[in-house]
């Protein structure tokens, strides 16, 4: 008898000892590249997806212990639902309510990103997320501070041993936990992609075959598909707002000729990413087509009729990614 | 009882010739100084622009320490990068493993961190991002931080400020620096950082608050590599 229940101890123990390793092991998720999509510019082999990692950058991504006062995560001017952006607002706003100088950036297909933010002053996708944690109107965080409340969490340091193997937080790997999950915010269902694809609902209307065209010759140099943008800065001949004075690119540089260039950005899911510019100076996108038919600061000028206006915002409204949009993975962790 | 001792002295003195031959670990001693004086906080010191000071942050990396050896190898520091904070007295002793300093010709070293690493995303040890060494609108490690107040300064709170750094052309702030190193030290390698030499050429009047990669940055890190010698005393 005696013997018996020494036995199931003994099971127990190792059946625990094993539970307990398996544990340790992480879920490799391997990046998928979109068919006929180019190499990713990340390199994960550095910081390789897991499904640990994934869920520990998304936890850090809709916390506001990530601000001074633990008001405002990631997702208050990054939404869902509107391609990780924040509407409505043409400037940010963030910590006690102060207002910042730029509209937020959408949050999509940023492995194929060489550099961050509307002046391209990040180099890397690892150390993006310093930007809104350090800024004074933001966050008003250190990450140096950010790592001392984790590491003060019991549920932090769960996670970071669920995805590190290891529960001590440092600041590498809680930027290498938010780049998994950044990384993996793709959006590559949209209605277009389906029609290049030649699948099912990708089937284009004669308006927006037509919108497609139009966009090929005349935004696609700087907007160029598959991403919606060719990384580079662009002066896109927005006259200059005078209560911000906003230079772009060249604060980064120093260099005249970078004067008011702005990153291109992407236009997936533009139909939910309003308002648009980096001061977000435009509420409706025919307000954008306006801008660009009637500037004289292109090196070529656009030149559109009413239909063919109609018929490209017809086209835009084709890289709207409900799939995406919606993807549960992507939402707010509830446990 | 005398013979004992004699022994024990010729045995020590082998162990110590013993651990010094085969251990081989140089350790590198930083010491700041103002002038002849070390730095310590609290206290003032005068430039010779006559601008009285006193420090509150001095820190700064050292990267890719490297050793010429007369025999024409060249030893390289396993690690990639130290963070030096001269009110942190455990920054100031670097040991280097598998170097016999009798050996060392020349120390070469960078102030701060180059382009490559600048460019490589989140980093570990000295080079994570929490150390405050690190710019988050425009990404970079800052090289040199040096921080202070002088009645001199006319700004509000009379204070200095340089954050040096820059990872893109054509305002690179790293420097390399490369000094000579006489044979026969004793107790490893001192290297001296005279703070008196960044001031000299400073007119912390109106040059008090460096920031941003640029020009200015630049120049100050020109200036950082007078600092730098090796303690020959």
């Amino acid at each position: 008898m005696k013997n018996k229940l020494f036995t199931y101890g003994l099971m127990t123990i190792l059946s625990l000892i094993i539970f307990a390793f398996s544990d340790l092991t992480t879920t490799p998720t391997p990046f998928v590249i979109p068919e006929g999509w180019a190499k990713s510019v990340y390199d994960f082999a550095k910081n390789p997806l897991t499904k640990e990692g994934f869920e520990l950058g998304r936890h850090l991504f809709y916390d506001p212990i990530l601000s001074r006062d633990n008001t405002i995560s990631c997702a208050s001017c990054h939404l869902q639902a509107t391609g990780f952006t924040h509407v409505d607002h043409d400037l940010s706003h963030g910590i006690d309510g102060k207002i910042g100088t730029r509209n937020s950036m959408t949050i999509m297909n940023v492995a194929w990103s060489k550099n961050f933010m509307w002046d391209g002053g990040v180099n890397h996708l690892d150390v993006q997320p310093l930007a809104p944690l350090s800024n004074a109107i933001e966050m008003d965080e250190t990450l140096d501070n950010v790592v001392k409340k984790l590491n003060a969490s019991t549920k932090y340091k769960t996670l970071f041993f669920k995805a590190f193997g290891d529960s001590l937080v440092t600041g590498q790997k809680t930027l290498l936990a938010f780049s998994q999950f950044i990384v993996q915010l793709n959006s590559y269902n949209s209605k277009y992609d389906k029609y290049i694809r030649q699948e099912v609902g990708g089937e284009f209307t004669a308006q927006e075959i037509n919108g497609l065209q139009l966009f090929r010759t005349h935004c696609a140099s700087c907007h160029t598909e598959p991403l919606f943008t060719n990384n580079d800065f662009e002066n896109n001949g927005l006259p200059v707002d005078t209560t911000l004075n906003d230079f772009g690119r060249m604060r980064i540089t120093h260099n005249p000729k970078d004067s008011f260039k702005f990153k291109v950005p992407t236009l997936r899911n533009i139909q939910f990413t309003y308002p648009y510019m980096h001061d977000g100076r435009f509420k409706k996108l025919r307000d954008v087509i306006n801008h660009y038919a009637t500037t004289d600061k292109l090196k070529k000028p656009i030149v559109l009729t009413a239909n063919e206006k109609v018929d490209l915002v017809a086209f835009l409204l084709t890289l709207t990614d409900t799939e995406f949009l919606f993807d549960r993975r992507f939402g707010f962790p509830r446990e | 009882m005398y013979k004992l001792i004699k022994q024990n002295v010729f045995l020590i003195a082998l162990i110590v010739c013993v651990v010094q031959g085969f251990g081989q670990s140089l350790e590198l001693h930083i010491a700041p100084v103002f002038g002849n004086e070390p730095i310590t906080e609290d206290t003032w010191f005068v430039s010779t622009n006559d601008d009285s000071m006193q420090f509150e942050s001095i820190r700064f990396y050292l990267s890719d320490i490297q050793f010429d050896l007369n025999n024409g190898q060249t030893i390289k520091d396993a690690l990639p990068a130290h963070l030096v904070d001269v009110f942190e007295p455990s920054t100031l002793k670097i040991s280097l493993q598998n170097i016999n300093y009798k050996d060392i010709k020349t120390m070469h070293f960078n102030i701060g961190i180059d382009s490559t690493t600048s460019v490589s995303g989140a980093l570990s040890g000295d080079l994570d991002p929490t150390k405050g060494m690190y710019w988050a609108w425009q990404s970079g490690y800052i090289n040199m931080k040096i921080e202070g107040r002088s009645p001199q300064c006319k700004n509000r709170k009379n204070v200095f400020q340089f954050h040096i750094g820059g990872y893109m052309q054509p305002f690179y702030a790293m420097r390399h620096v490369e000094l000579p190193i006489k044979p026969f030290f004793t107790e490893g390698v001192v290297l001296k950082i005279d703070l008196s030499k960044f001031f000299e050429k400073i007119n912390i009047n109106t040059q008090n608050s460096i920031m941003i990669p640029g020009k200015e940055a630049v120049q100050l890190a020109d200036l950082s590599i007078q600092m730098f010698s090796i303690d020959e005393k």
